[in-house]
């Protein structure tokens, strides 16, 4: 096992919260996004089941009588979050009901709409899913509920098929995804990598797509590149390229990744999002449709 | 009696209910309040700390000394261009330091971009992170921090609350370290408008979409936004890196555009509204300035406001706007 791996296994096993969620931070309190994904990446490497419960049951405690997850203690509403954590409460029979109602309620909000303008060339009138009600569809909560609806067996919905829309739809110009608009004003916008791989893990089964095969070549470029990229983005890029049998960086390049600063090397959130990058992909609840 | 950031929000949260309910209605035109800001030139590879330390000095009124500070940079975005879309970690930097040397408690420096994620990357990428590993300054991820609420005292836009990140409701001043950009949605960015990264994402999501659309009319959302959040956090103090400024399609596709100034002082409608006018732009024009003019966040008429430092005329430029902005320069 390379070393990092059994370091970072340790450092989630050590910074667990009396409450049984993780931090996104060593100083911060359990929320449900970092605590899902430790929950995935124990899981994935067949490691501590007792805290993967324990990090469930954090999890199910935010959900509220609506279905939705609140993100962390002190919000009163549930986000786009709680989609990416119901992601994983669907990969376990004891949580799978949990994930249906967050999926049902994922389904309740309509997001805003809007027609197309010269301003901004995305179709507004399509609907994905949105970060809070009231507000427009973008990249990454859609990304999620469409990872989501397939956990959750409704990956033929309406909604998801629009969702899927919706993304393809987002794609900028030069291949790739961002947090969500593509033109704005005359303006080709760029890519970033995490939100591209959430993107082309969610549109799993669409293979050829002139925005699947761009997006493709913008992470292997950008794995090629090399540095900068913080783990969160490096392992949400290699689960998408692993899931499309390509490569990603090397798991050495992931571990020098988490000593990258202080900070990072004590993220639950970061050092989980690196175990799953290097996880077998089918224990990987963000990885549908199997790798072909 | 002195009150200090985090009294002054726990007395004033009981106005923001009244403030609600009665509406605020839109200025056209400058208060006629006076305001104070100071202009100085300023280069990233100059004694910014003695720049910007002398700058502090020259508001008394500003008070230091053991107090909790949260530097708050603009902190947008990476790209692969060298389009100048951050604040310079070379300003960031020499801040913290011109207020350790004032006797400062602890500095942080936070903030919560607005289409990223992963704000990792970008500290990385922009160069900031390594510049406060160097300097010894904690960064806190304002996105994914804890949080808190307080009563909206602006009560211009539905939010009849703020979440607010913890670091930024624990800090006794927080200091808006903003980046010289024109705007595509709001004219410019300045002061003011770098606060809309005080707001965290995992509250409001990324982009904090319903900030832009929670005013009315639906023009005036996201400068009724801005105003609400200045005068509800109350930021004590504004420095605009106007060194190397953003012209054009900014905040982030526009080109650099470079003044060699820096525009500070405690209060920040004042601030940016003299940022503004070395832009080549008229105060009044930007909506949120109005706003902020009202509330009493500084004056913005450029006349009256007491300017110390150096004269606007030596850094004057006329920032290139988009066609729908070109309003921003009539009188």
């Amino acid at each position: 096992m390379t070393d990092w791996i059994s370091t970072s296994l340790d450092l989630l096993r050590s910074t667990v919260q009396d409450d049984g969620g993780w931090p996104y931070y060593a100083s911060g309190g359990s929320a449900v996004e970092p605590t899902a994904m430790a929950v995935a990446a124990l899981h994935a490497h067949q490691s501590d089941a007792p805290r993967v419960e324990a990090g469930l049951r954090f999890i199910l405690a935010m959900q509220q009588p609506d279905g939705s997850l609140l993100p962390q203690a002190g919000q009163s509403q549930g986000t786009g979050l709680g989609m990416a954590a119901g992601i994983v409460l669907a990969a376990h029979p004891a949580s799978r009901a949990a994930a249906d109602r967050v999926a049902d309620h994922a389904l309740s909000w309509k997001p805003e709409t809007a027609p197309r303008t010269e301003d901004i060339s995305n179709d507004g009138s399509l609907i994905g899913f949105s970060w809070i009600p009231g507000v427009f569809s973008w990249v990454e909560p859609t990304a999620y509920g469409v990872l989501l609806m397939e956990r959750t067996g409704r990956g033929d919905h309406p909604r998801t098929v629009e969702a899927r829309r919706v993304l393809r739809d987002r794609a900028v110009p030069a291949g790739g995804w961002n947090y969500g608009n593509s033109i704005v004003l005359g303006s080709a916008l760029e890519a970033v990598v995490m939100p591209t791989a959430l993107v082309l893990l969610a549109l799993g089964s669409d293979r050829k797509g002139r925005e699947v095969t761009g997006g493709v070549k913008y992470l292997e470029q950008e794995a090629a590149a090399g540095g900068g990229h913080s783990p969160l983005s490096l392992g949400w890029m290699n689960l998408a390229l692993r899931a499309r049998n390509r490569e990603g960086v090397s798991a050495d390049h992931l571990g020098d990744a988490l000593k990258s600063s202080p900070r990072i090397a004590v993220s639950p959130w970061h050092h989980a999002m690196a175990l799953l990058a290097v996880a077998p992909l089918e224990r990987i609840p963000f990885v549908v449709g199997g790798a072909s | 009696m002195t009150m200090n950031r985090r009294e002054f929000l726990r007395t004033t949260a009981a106005g923001g209910a009244a403030a609600l309910l009665g509406g605020c209605v839109a200025p056209v035109r400058p208060t006629g309040t006076a305001g104070r800001a100071l202009v100085t030139g300023a280069a990233y590879d100059g004694n910014l700390v003695e720049t910007i330390l002398a700058g502090l000095r020259e508001f008394p009124e500003l008070r230091v000394r053991g107090k909790s500070i949260l530097l708050k940079p603009n902190l947008v975005e990476t790209t692969p261009s060298d389009r100048p879309i951050n604040t310079h970690p070379s300003i960031v930097v020499a801040t913290a330091e011109a207020l350790r040397r004032m006797d400062a408690g602890r500095i942080l420096v936070g903030d919560g971009p607005g289409h990223r994620r992963d704000v990792e990357q970008v500290l990385e990428q922009s160069g900031l992170g390594a510049a406060l590993r160097e300097a010894k300054l904690d960064f806190v991820d304002l996105n994914h921090d804890a949080v808190g609420t307080l009563p909206n005292t602006g009560g211009r836009t539905n939010l009849a609350q703020l979440y607010l990140p913890r670091t930024v409701l624990s800090a006794d001043l927080v200091v808006s370290l903003a980046k010289m950009k024109t705007h595509h949605w709001a004219g410019a960015t300045l002061t003011m408008k770098n606060c809309f990264g005080l707001m965290p994402g995992i509250v409001y999501g990324w982009p904090k979409n319903v900030l832009h659309r929670a005013g009315s009319p639906a023009i005036a959302s996201i400068d009724q936004s801005v105003a609400d959040i200045v005068q509800t956090v109350r930021p004590g103090f504004g420095i605009i890196d106007g060194v190397v400024g953003m012209e054009g399609d900014g905040p982030i596709m526009g080109q650099a555009r470079p003044v060699g100034c820096l525009v500070m002082g405690d209060q920040l409608a004042s601030v940016d509204a003299t940022g503004a006018a070395i832009m080549g732009f008229q105060p009044h024009r930007i909506r949120y300035l109005r706003y902020g003019d009202a509330a009493g966040l500084g004056g913005t008429n450029p006349r009256i406001i007491a300017q110390r430092g150096e004269r606007i005329d030596r850094f004057r430029s006329e920032f290139a706007v988009l066609p729908r902005f070109e309003f921003l320069r009539q009188a």
